[in-house]
């Protein structure tokens, strides 16, 4: 009988199983030497490759420099400075550190010229100003010589739809990068809750926006509104107004009448 | 083994594995940063979202490791040195996943007028939708489950439970999985363009589902190599499994044969003579069956505890046991009594071809099936 043989011989050394607390065969240090290579080599391959296909952020910038601005303040529907000059006014939304709207520190200013300290946050040409915690508002005295375009008014430019991202302004503009996309939801709708501006946003060619601050129908701030459409593709249908300085049109307003979600 | 604990038994295997580990990490993050500043320039994403998706990348690749890991060493053994220390893997995925998620619930939830944990998971969730699903509340599940599996992991924690126990809680690795993979399709791929994300992510999918799959086709496939077919009946009518050629099992190593309940038998030859045990390891359910004698034991391929072949139980000071069964060798062939005996039943070794030439039971305790 010798279905015993041919009985393989034992294992020899180099032939051994891999058990971690004995000496490493060679086959074990070969084994792991191309695993470590190959790991590390595929961790640089996928880690270049993912970060290369990432969609740009945008062109955003927070400059950390503070700076002062004058101007006079609208508090409604969003607070806003208007400044510059008579040749050429600007206009700044205004918001708070944090996730918070500046409400607070401009309470009963509107219409009335101030100087605020703060940071700009800016994207192609678009500013937004965060005011700096505590003393960042200061009342000026009226100058009827000054040269701040004291010359102001909101007038309904009519029925209007916009396509695009509903955002928080701020993060858009650059406090966070990328400040838009179903990642930035969360933040965006706690910015909005916290009293930050919601604008619908469109991209236009050459990696530009449209943009136009979103309000409820009857004109004021109405985050609820716009909380269940953040990040979403949406076509907002409503009025817009539009804030002209001397007559001339600085920023859109839509007052929302209904917003649809494109593709469902 | 379990005689005693230590935080970890650290070694020289396991530092070099942690070692390449950890520069995997430390490389994927760092050409991903580097690579995202200089193809985007100023339009990259900040450093906090660089962080935040290094790491929670890193993290989900990381678990893709750790999951092929255990079907590839059944595929190629050759490959086990990669399955030794796969737990301080899973202690690292957890870890990144919770600087991930840390770096998330501050970022996006905090500096608001809500609780940050609230903010992240609550912005107006619509779970039948594609667009509005709550990604985050995927990605939180996940990482409780990474969480409990990680505080788990050591040994204690595996002799407290039971390593059935043990096993189970551990098998929810593949649902934090499942709930990662739904964290990224419905998160961040929702706003990033093209086919790199969705690819990879198949691709990864595709890579975890077809080596387990492969590596369950193969051990279904070898434990059928001894046939597992009903053979002669025993004197109380149960009846003997064929175990296969008794000749062809190489010295020091062993034959899986499948009992026609399921469970698995690894029938080792060491010099002339066969012993069959439990093919589940006592320690994590390691497969004994494809270990080698070592030191005159029985050693599990996944991290090397010992048995003695005859009966099952582990070399002083250690207490682990398994099941042990009756052997026979009838006209050259393996014939096994698919009667567990309890965890350490001593059997002696059935001897392949007994002096005498006539094959017959081998061990005085076992019944002849014929
Ligand atoms: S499963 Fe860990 S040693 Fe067997």
């Amino acid at each position: 009988m010798t279905t015993a043989d041919p009985a393989p011989t034992p294992p020899a050394a180099a032939d051994r199983i891999y058990v971690g607390y004995l000496p490493a065969t060679p086959r074990a240090r070969r084994v792991a030497t191309i695993a470590i290579g190959a790991v590390v080599a595929g961790a640089a391959a996928l880690g270049g490759v993912i970060a290369a296909a990432q969609r740009p952020a945008g062109p955003a910038v927070w400059d950390e420099q503070p700076q002062t601005w004058d101007g006079y303040v609208l508090e409604k529907p969003y607070p806003m400075l208007i400044g510059g000059t008579q040749q050429s006014p600007t206009v700044y939304l205004l918001v708070g550190v944090g996730k918070i709207g500046a409400q607070d520190p401009l309470k009963g200013l509107g219409g009335k010229p101030a100087r605020v300290s703060g940071t700009l946050i800016s994207r192609s040409g678009q500013g937004i100003i965060e005011l700096h915690d505590g003393d960042s508002v200061t009342p000026l005295a009226y100058d009827p010589g000054s040269d701040l375009p004291f010359s102001s008014h909101v007038a309904s430019a009519g029925p209007e739809s916009r396509a695009g991202e509903i955002v928080d302004f701020k993060c858009f503009l650059g406090a966070m990068k990328p400040g838009d996309g179903k990642g930035h939801k969360a933040c965006a709708t706690l910015c909005i809750l916290g009293g930050i501006p919601p604008a619908i946003v469109t991209p236009t060619q050459g990696g530009g926006f449209e943009w136009a601050v979103l309000v409820g129908t009857e004109g004021a701030a109405d985050p609820q509104g716009v909380i269940p459409y953040i990040a979403e593709p949406v076509r907002v249908f409503g009025e817009r107004w539009d804030v002209r300085v001397l007559d001339r049109p600085v920023m859109a307003i839509l007052a929302i009448d209904r917003i649809e979600r494109i593709g469902g | 083994m379990s005689a005693g604990y230590k935080a970890v038994q650290w070694n020289a295997h396991k530092r070099a594995y942690d070692a390449a580990a950890v520069s995997a990490v430390v490389v994927f993050v760092g050409v991903y940063v580097g690579v995202s500043a200089a193809a985007l320039g100023p339009d990259s994403p900040g450093p906090e979202v660089l962080a935040l998706r290094g790491l929670g990348l890193c993290g989900l690749a990381l678990l893709h490791a750790a999951l092929c890991i255990g079907p590839m060493a059944r595929l190629w053994p050759g490959l086990s040195p990669l399955l030794y220390n796969r737990r301080h893997l899973g202690v690292m995925i957890a870890t990144i996943g919770a600087s991930h998620a840390a770096i998330a619930v501050g970022y996006y939830g905090g500096f608001g007028v809500r609780n940050p944990v609230l903010a992240v998971v609550d912005s107006a969730p619509t779970f039948g939708s594609v667009s509005r699903f709550p990604f985050e509340t995927l990605g939180m599940l996940a990482l409780v489950i990474l969480g409990v599996m990680a505080a788990t992991s050591h040994d204690f924690w595996l002799r407290r439970l039971g390593p059935r126990a043990w096993k189970s809680i551990h098998m929810f690795v593949y649902l934090a999985y499942a709930l990662l993979v739904g964290h990224v399709a419905w998160g961040v791929m929702q706003s990033e363009p093209g086919p790199v994300a969705p690819a990879l992510l198949g691709l990864g999918v595709l890579t975890v589902s077809g080596l387990h799959i492969a590596a369950g086709l193969k051990e279904l496939r070898g434990a059928r190599v001894g046939g597992g077919a009903p053979a002669q009946a025993a004197g109380d009518g149960t009846p003997w499994v064929d175990g296969g050629d008794a000749g062809t099992i190489a010295d020091g190593r062993a034959r899986v044969v499948a009992l026609p309940g399921g469970d698995r038998v690894a029938v080792y030859r060491q010099g002339s003579a066969l012993s069959a045990l439990a093919n589940r390891c006592a320690h994590q359910g390691g497969p004994l069956g494809e270990g080698q004698v070592i030191d005159g034991c029985v050693t599990c391929p996944w991290h090397g505890y010992q048995y003695v072949a005859r009966n099952g139980s582990s070399p002083p000071p250690f207490t682990d046991k398994v099941a042990t069964y009756r052997l026979s060798v009838r006209s050259g062939r393996v014939l096994i009594d698919p009667r567990a005996l309890p965890p350490g039943t001593d059997v002696p070794p059935t001897p392949i071809a007994p002096s005498g030439g006539v094959p017959t039971a081998g061990s005085p305790r076992a019944e002849d099936p014929s």
